[in-house]
C-alpha cells in the first residue's frame, strides 16, 4: 500500500495516482518489464529474472515534497540509494556547525575567504604561488582506485612537471605547511614546499626538519586546492617558505601559547635523519638526485607508482627552495624524517633515505648499495624521532644486509646506535612545537627519563616523550607556553614497548635518550634519541617486530605498530641484513621513562581551543570534559618492555589541547576522571566516551517512565512464573484437538444419509399422511383478513426482495399471497430493489392471465424513499416478500419516514431464517400480518381453504427431516458427553 | 422461439443436474461444484448487468433523447455525466485515466451523502423510535399476568442485551464492575437465546430448500417416467 503524500490516503502499490485526490504517487515498487514482478525501488536488477530495471543513464528521482495538507510524515516513499559521487549532502541537510565548512554553504571558494577567520585571512594575503619550476615530476600518477582517499585527493590536481614529482603537489596542506620551516639537517638542503599558513606562521622554519625541504618541490598552486574545504584551502594557499616568516604572522592561538617568538629564518634544506638515509641508501632505484619517497613494498600497496605517490605527499610537504635552515631548529624532527627530493642546487646527492619516509622506505627493496654520504641524522630527524634514532650525521652509513629486509619505518623502531651520532645541539629546538612537548628535552630528558616509571619503558621512545613536558623552541619563539604532554601512551604504542622488551636487541642497543649518543653501531637519529631514554633499548621491538623475510614484513610492521605480542614465524632476524640506521635504533638500554605521575598537573598547561575549533562543536553538546589528572599512570601495555621512551610533545602541540576540558574536568559531571581502558586511546584520561557522552546534550533530562497499571504488572508476573516453572511440572496448555479427516467425512456421510433417507422415503412413500398440522396464528388471520378487505382496483404494491437462491422457500409464500390478491382484483404493482427480483416477480404471474411488469428500484433505501414519496401515494397495502432483514427494514423505515402520520399498511412474508430477526419489526402496528416460512404458507392456504397437496407433502417431509436433524443433534451430544473432556473440542 | 415444453424440459433437466452437482459437495469440494457456483454467480451478475442496462441506461437515455426542452435534457444529462465520472474510479492504476480517477469522487460523494441521509432518517423514524415504543408497549396489563411478565422479560432482556456492548459497565482497569456483572450475564443469556433462534431459523430454511429441491427432482423424474 502506498500512502498519498498529499492527502495521506492509502492506495494500492500498482496505483500511480491517488484515488482520493489524484496526486501522483511515489512508486514504492518497480515492475519488471519482462516478468512483471514488483521489485523494490532500490533494485537495479529484477529479483526474479535478473532483467535490468533501471536504464543506464537514469537519474535518481528527487524526493517528493510533502504538501502542507499532508496528515502524517512522508510515507510510501522508498528513498533511492545514491552513489558515492552523488551522495554529497546538501548544505541544508548539514548540521549548523558544518554549514560554514562546506564550499557550497560558504558560497563557493570565492566567498570562502570571507568566512574565514582573520588569522586565516591574513595568511591568505601573504600567500604566494609556488614557482612552477620546482614542480615535481609525476612519473606515474596512480589510478584513483589504487590510492587511498587521502592520496587521491592530494594527487588529484597536482601540476605535473617533468622535473619534480607531482606527488609533492598533493601533499596535504598540513604537511606542506610543516615543511616550510623544516630545518636543514641534511648536507644538501632541499627546497621546501609551500607550507600551510597555520604552520608557516607559528613554527619557525628552523624547527622543521630539513628533510622536508625539497628542492624539487612542486609549485604549490592554489588552484590545485580548489576542491579542498575552505579551512584547508586557506592553509594550502599559505605563503611559501621563501618569504621570511615573522612571528607576527603566527595565528593568535599559537602566539598566545608560544613561549617565545620563533625566529623565522630562511627555510633550510630539509635533512633526512640518518636512519632514513641509511634505509634509502639501500634502495637501488632511488638515485640521490631523484630521491623520491616510495611506498613500502611489503605492504599491499602498488609498487613503484604507489611508492612514489606516497613519497610525493610527504616530499611535497617540503619547501621548494632548499634554503639553508638552521639545523635542528628549522624543522621538526619528525618532519625531517620524511623523505624529500633533493633540490636542483643541491651539490651532493641526498641519500636515498631522505626522499623515503620512514614507514615507506623500510618496505622498499633493501638491496645493499653504496650509500652516499649520510647527512647528519640529528639534524634531519624530527625531534620526535630523534630521540629514537641515534643520529650519525658525519659518518656514512654503510648498508648492511640485515637492513635490507627491515623496513625503514620499522627499523626506526629498532634502537640502533648510529655510527657516529653527534649529539644534537638542541633536539628540542629541532622538533616542532607540537612535538617538542612530547619529546623529552635533551637537557631534561636524562633526568626525566631516569625518573620515568617502568611503564614508560614499555613504550616507544617517541611516545615516551609524550609523557614529559617539553619545551619547543618553536613554541618559545612563538611565545606559546609549554603545555602539558600526554602522559599515557596509547595501547598500540605501549604494545611496541612490550614487544621490545621481549626480544633482545640484535645489535648494540642504543639508549633512547634524547641526544645522548649511543653506541656507534646503532645510529639513532637525534630526534629519536631525544625521545628514548638512553638506558632503554628498543632492540626488543626491532627484534621482535621486524622480520627479515619480506613476506613477513607486513605482519611484523603491524605487530610492531599495533603492539601485537605474537611475532610472525619466520627466520630469525639477521643483524647483518639490517640497515645501520635500523640497527642504530636498537637500543641497548632503555632508560626509564619519566614518571608520569610525578609531573605536576599544574605544570601542564592546557591549550586554548581556538574559536574556529570551538565552532566545530556540534550544537547541543556541552564543553568537553576536562582531562583527568595528569598524574595518572599509563596502563601497562602487554608486550612492551619499556624500551622506547615517550615522545615529547612540543609545547605548541600541547597548546592545542583544549584548555576548558582540563579546567572543568573535575567539574564536569559527565566524565569525572574517565580513563579510557581499551583501544588506541587506552590509558588516556579525559577521552570522551561513546554515544552517551557525545550525543547527550548538556541539559538532557531523562523522561520519567509512565506508571504501569497493576494488572499489567500482575500479568507480567504471572507470565514470569509460568516461564520459570521447571519442565517437569505440567503446565496447563490449551491444545486444539486434532481433527481427523476420516471422522469428519464419516460424520458428514452419516448426516447426509440420514437426511436423504428421510427425505426420499418421505417424498416417495409417505403420501398424504398429514403428519404436520399447520396451525393458524393471529398474524396469518389478520393478513388474510386485510387482503380480503381490499376492493377491486385498489392499488397494492408487492415488493419481491429475494433472489433465486431463496426462491425455493419464498415462492410458496409469494404464490399464496399473490393468488389471494389476484382473487380480490386489486391493481398489483411489482417492485424490487434487486435486479433478479423483477424476474422472479414476473414468474409469479406466469400461470395467470394477467401480465404485469416489475419495476426495478435502484439505490436501495433511497430508491424506496423516492418510490414511496412519488409513485405510491394512495396504495392500500404494501406487501413485502423478502428473505433478507435489511430489505424489510428499508421498506419499513421508509414507509414510516415518508408517511409519518399514516404509514401504509404492510403485509410481510419472510423466510424461516429471517423470521426471528424480523420479529421486532413484525410486531408493530404498521404490519397487519405476516407469514414466516413454509409452515405459515401452508397454514395461510388452509385458512383460505386453498390447500395444496404438494405443499402439504413437502411440509410433512420437512417435519421428518426436522426430527432427523434433532435426533442427530442429540446423538452427537450424548456421544461427546460419553467420551468425556478428551473428546470435547 | 422453440417449443415451450421442450424448453421447460431442458430447464428441468439442467436444473436437476445442477442440483445434484451441488449436492455432491457431500463427497467433498471438486471442480464441478466450483463450476456450478461460478455459474450461479456469473448468471446473477450477468442478469444484473442486463437489468441495469435495460432499465437504467436505456430507459434514461431514451427519456433524455425524447426530452424537448433543453432544461429537461440537462436534467437527464447530469446523472449520465455523474455516472461517467464514477467510471473513472476504476482506472486509478492507468497512466492517463488514473489522473481522472479523482473526478469519480464527485458522484461518490453525492451517493454516499444522500444514502447516509436517507438511512439515518429511516433508522431514527423507522427503527429506533418504533422499537422503543414497541418495547414499552409490551408491558401491558391486557393479558395479566403472563402478558405483564412477558413484557417485563422483554424489557429486561432488551436493556441487558444492550448493556453487554456498553463500555460503561467496565472500570478503568478493564474489569467489569461488580454491580453490572450480573446484568451483563443476563444480557448475554438473552443474546445467546436470540442467536440460537436465528440458527434454528437458518436450519429450517436450509431444510426447506433441501426438501423443495428433492421434490423438484422427483417431479422431473416422474415427468420423464410418466410422461
Amino acid at each position: 500500500m502506498i500512502r498519498c503524500p498529499k492527502c495521506g490516503k492509502m492506495n494500492q502499490d500498482s496505483s500511480r495516482f491517488c484515488n482520493e485526490c489524484g496526486a501522483t504517487l511515489p512508486q514504492t515498487r518497480i515492475r519488471c518489464p519482462k516478468c512483471g514482478t514488483m521489485n523494490p525501488i532500490g533494485n537495479v536488477l529484477c529479483m526474479v529474472c535478473n532483467t535490468r530495471l533501471l536504464p543506464l543513464d537514469m537519474k535518481l528521482p528527487e524526493k517528493p515534497r510533502p504538501s502542507e495538507g499532508m496528515s502524517g510524515g512522508v510515507k510510501g516513499i522508498s528513498l533511492p540509494s545514491l552513489s558515492a559521487k552523488e551522495g554529497t549532502p546538501e548544505p541544508t541537510t548539514l548540521p549548523d556547525w558544518m554549514l560554514g565548512l562546506t564550499p557550497e554553504s560558504a558560497g563557493g571558494p570565492e566567498s570562502a575567504a570571507a568566512d574565514l577567520p582573520d588569522w586565516l585571512t591574513d595568511m591568505l594575503e601573504e600567500t604566494t604561488e609556488i614557482s612552477g619550476e620546482e614542480a615535481r615530476d609525476v612519473e606515474e600518477p596512480l589510478a584513483p582506485q589504487e590510492l587511498p582517499d587521502w592520496f587521491s585527493a592530494l594527487t588529484e590536481e597536482a601540476p605535473v612537471s617533468p622535473e619534480t614529482p607531482a606527488v609533492e603537489e598533493s601533499l596535504p596542506d598540513w604537511l606542506a605547511d610543516m615543511t616550510e620551516n623544516v630545518p636543514d639537517r641534511s648536507q644538501t638542503p632541499p627546497v621546501m614546499t609551500e607550507p600551510p599558513a597555520w604552520t608557516a606562521a607559528a613554527p619557525p622554519a628552523e624547527t622543521f626538519p630539513s628533510s622536508w625541504n625539497q628542492a624539487e618541490a612542486p609549485a604549490f598552486v592554489p588552484e590545485a586546492n580548489a576542491d579542498l574545504p575552505d579551512w584547508l584551502r586557506s592553509i594550502a594557499d599559505a605563503p611559501t617558505l621563501e618569504e621570511p616568516q615573522s612571528p607576527a604572522g603566527l595565528p593568535a592561538w599559537l602566539l598566545a601559547n608560544a613561549d617565545a617568538p620563533v625566529p623565522v629564518e630562511e627555510p633550510a634544506a630539509p635533512e633526512l635523519p640518518a636512519w632514513l638515509l641509511q634505509g634509502a641508501e639501500e634502495i637501488p632505484h632511488l638515485a640521490p638526485e631523484s630521491v623520491k619517497p616510495t611506498a613500502p613494498s611489503s605492504l599491499s600497496f602498488a609498487q613503484e607508482p604507489v611508492r612514489e605517490a606516497e613519497q610525493d605527499w610527504l616530499s611535497g610537504i617540503l619547501p621548494e627552495e632548499s634554503a639553508p635552515v638552521s639545523p635542528a631548529e628549522a624543522e621538526p624532527d619528525w618532519l625531517s624524517g620524511i623523505p624529500f627530493e633533493e633540490p636542483e642546487a643541491a651539490p651532493e646527492p641526498a641519500p636515498p633515505t631522505e626522499a623515503v619516509p620512514d614507514w615507506l622506505s623500510g618496505i622498499l627493496i633493501e638491496e645493499p648499495e653504496a650509500a652516499p654520504e649520510p647527512t647528519p641524522p640529528t639534524e634531519a630527524v624530527p625531534d620526535w624521532l630523534s630521540g629514537i634514532l641515534i643520529e650519525e650525521p658525519e659518518a656514512a652509513p654503510e648498508p648492511t644486509p640485515p637492513t635490507e629486509a627491515v623496513p625503514d619505518w620499522l627499523s626506526g623502531i629498532l634502537i640502533e646506535e648510529p655510527e657516529a651520532a653527534p649529539e644534537p645541539t638542541s633536539p628540542m629546538e629541532a622538533m616542532p612545537d607540537w612535538l617538542s612537548g612530547v619529546v623529552v628535552d635533551e637537557t631534561k630528558s636524562a633526568a626525566v627519563i631516569s625518573e620515568a616509571p617502568p611503564v614508560a619503558e614499555e613504550m616507544p621512545d617517541w611516545l615516551q616523550g609524550l609523557t614529559e613536558q617539553a619545551v619547543s623552541p618553536l613554541t618559545e619563539a612563538a611565545g606559546i607556553p609549554s603545555s602539558p604532554v600526554i602522559t599515557e601512551a596509547p595501547d598500540w604504542l605501549a604494545g611496541l614497548e612490550e614487544q621490545e622488551k621481549e626480544r633482545p636487541a640484535p645489535g648494540a642497543p642504543v639508549p633512547l635518550s634524547a641526544g645522548e649518543p649511543s653506541e656507534p653501531e646503532s645510529a639513532m637519529p637525534g630526534w629519536l634519541k631525544d625521545i628514548v631514554p638512553p638506558a632503554e633499548s628498543v632492540s626488543g621491538i626491532g627484534a621482535k617486530a621486524i622480520v627479515v623475510e619480506e613476506e613477513s614484513e607486513v605482519e611484523a610492521v603491524e605487530a610492531a605498530l599495533f603492539g601485537e605480542a605474537e611475532v610472525p614465524e619466520g627466520p630469525p632476524i639477521i643483524e647483518e641484513a639490517m640497515p645501520d640506521w635500523l640497527k642504530d635504533l636498537t637500543p641497548t638500554e632503555m632508560p626509564q621513562s619519566p614518571v608520569v605521575e610525578e609531573i605536576a598537573p599544574e605544570t601542564l598547561a592546557r591549550a586554548e581551543v581556538p574559536a574556529w575549533l570551538q565552532g566545530l562543536r556540534p550544537p547541543g553538546t556541552g564543553p568537553l570534559p576536562s582531562l583527568p589528572e595528569v598524574g595518572a599512570a599509563a596502563p601497562e601495555v602487554p608486550g612492551a618492555e619499556g624500551q622506547l621512551a615517550r615522545a615529547e610533545i612540543p609545547e605548541w602541540v600541547q597548546a592545542l589541547r583544549p584548555a576548558a576540558a582540563a579546567e572543568h574536568a573535575a567539574e564536569s559531571p559527565l566524565f569525572p576522571d574517565l580513563v579510557e581502558t581499551e583501544g588506541p586511546l587506552a590509558g588516556i584520561v579525559g577521552v570522551l566516551p561513546a554515544a552517551p557522552g557525545v550525543d547527550m546534550p548538556v541539559d538532557f533530562e531523562p523522561v520519567p517512565l509512565p506508571e504501569i497499571p497493576e494488572f499489567v504488572v500482575a500479568h507480567a508476573q504471572r507470565w514470569q512464573q509460568l516461564l520459570e516453572q521447571p519442565r517437569g511440572i505440567k503446565r496447563p496448555v490449551a491444545q486444539q484437538r486434532a481433527r481427523s479427516g476420516e471422522g469428519e467425512m464419516a460424520t458428514r456421510w452419516i448426516v447426509a444419509l440420514v437426511l436423504l433417507a428421510v427425505t426420499i422415503l418421505g417424498l416417495l412413500f409417505l403420501g398424504d399422511m398429514h403428519l404436520s398440522q399447520a396451525l393458524s396464528k393471529p398474524p396469518i388471520e389478520h393478513l388474510s383478513t386485510a387482503i380480503q378487505a381490499l376492493e377491486p382496483g385498489e392499488p397494492v404494491v408487492v415488493a419481491v426482495e429475494y433472489g433465486p437462491a431463496e426462491a425455493g422457500e419464498m415462492t410458496p409464500i409469494a404464490e399464496a399471497l399473490v393468488e389471494h390478491l389476484q382473487s380480490r382484483g386489486v391493481h398489483i404493482t411489482l417492485v424490487s430493489t434487486l435486479p433478479e427480483g423483477t424476474g422472479l416477480a414476473q414468474g409469479l404471474f406466469v400461470t395467470s392471465d394477467v401480465s404485469v411488469q416489475a419495476l426495478y428500484l435502484p439505490g436501495s433505501s433511497s430508491g424506496i424513499a423516492v418510490f414511496l414519496n412519488d409513485d405510491l401515494k394512495d396504495a392500500r397495502l404494501l406487501v413485502v416478500l423478502t428473505s433478507r432483514t435489511e430489505r424489510l427494514r428499508w421498506w419499513m423505515e421508509q414507509n414510516n419516514a415518508s408517511h409519518p402520520n399514516a404509514p401504509i399498511p404492510m403485509g410481510v412474508g419472510v423466510s424461516a431464517a429471517v423470521g426471528p430477526q424480523a420479529l421486532p419489526y413484525l410486531e408493530t402496528p404498521v404490519v397487519t400480518g405476516w407469514l414466516v416460512g413454509l409452515p405459515d404458507a401452508v397454514a395461510y392456504r388452509e385458512f383460505r381453504n386453498a390447500r395444496d397437496i404438494s405443499l402439504n407433502r413437502q411440509l410433512d417431509v420437512l417435519l421428518l427431516t426436522h426430527w432427523a436433524a434433532l435426533g442427530l443433534l442429540f446423538f452427537g451430544l450424548f456421544y461427546y458427553l460419553a467420551r468425556g473432556k478428551k473428546g470435547a473440542v | 422461439m422453440g417449443n415451450p415444453e421442450i424448453l421447460e424440459l431442458i430447464g428441468l433437466i439442467v436444473g436437476a443436474v445442477l442440483t445434484l452437482i451441488i449436492f455432491s459437495y457431500l463427497l467433498g469440494d471438486h471442480i464441478l461444484y466450483r463450476w456450478v457456483l461460478a455459474l450461479l454467480v456469473g448468471c446473477g451478475a450477468g442478469y444484473v448487468m442486463g437489468m441495469a442496462l435495460r432499465f437504467l441506461w436505456w430507459d434514461w437515455l431514451e427519456q433524455a433523447r425524447a426530452a424537448e426542452s433543453p432544461l429537461l435534457k440537462i436534467y437527464y444529462f447530469i446523472p449520465l455525466l455523474l455516472g461517467i465520472l464514477l467510471l473513472f474510479k476504476g482506472f486509478s492504476s492507468l497512466k492517463i485515466l488514473g489522473r481522472l480517477s479523482a473526478l469519480g469522487n464527485i458522484p461518490m460523494a453525492y451517493l454516499i451523502g444522500t444514502g447516509a441521509a436517507v438511512t439515518i432518517a429511516g433508522a431514527l423514524l423507522g427503527t429506533l423510535f418504533p422499537q422503543i415504543a414497541a418495547t414499552g408497549k409490551a408491558m401491558t396489563l391486557r393479558d395479566f399476568p403472563w402478558g405483564l411478565l412477558r413484557g417485563i422479560a422483554m424489557l429486561i432482556g432488551t436493556i441487558s442485551a444492550l448493556l453487554v456492548f456498553s463500555a460503561r459497565t467496565k472500570d478503568r482497569d478493564g474489569d467489569v464492575k461488580p454491580v453490572m456483572l450480573w446484568v451483563r450475564r443476563f444480557g448475554e443469556f438473552f443474546i445467546i437465546v436470540a442467536l440460537a433462534a436465528a440458527f434454528a431459523g437458518a436450519i429450517t430454511s436450509g431444510l426447506t430448500l433441501w426438501v423443495e429441491r428433492w421434490a423438484e427432482l422427483f417431479k422431473t423424474v416422474f415427468y420423464f417416467i410418466r410422461g
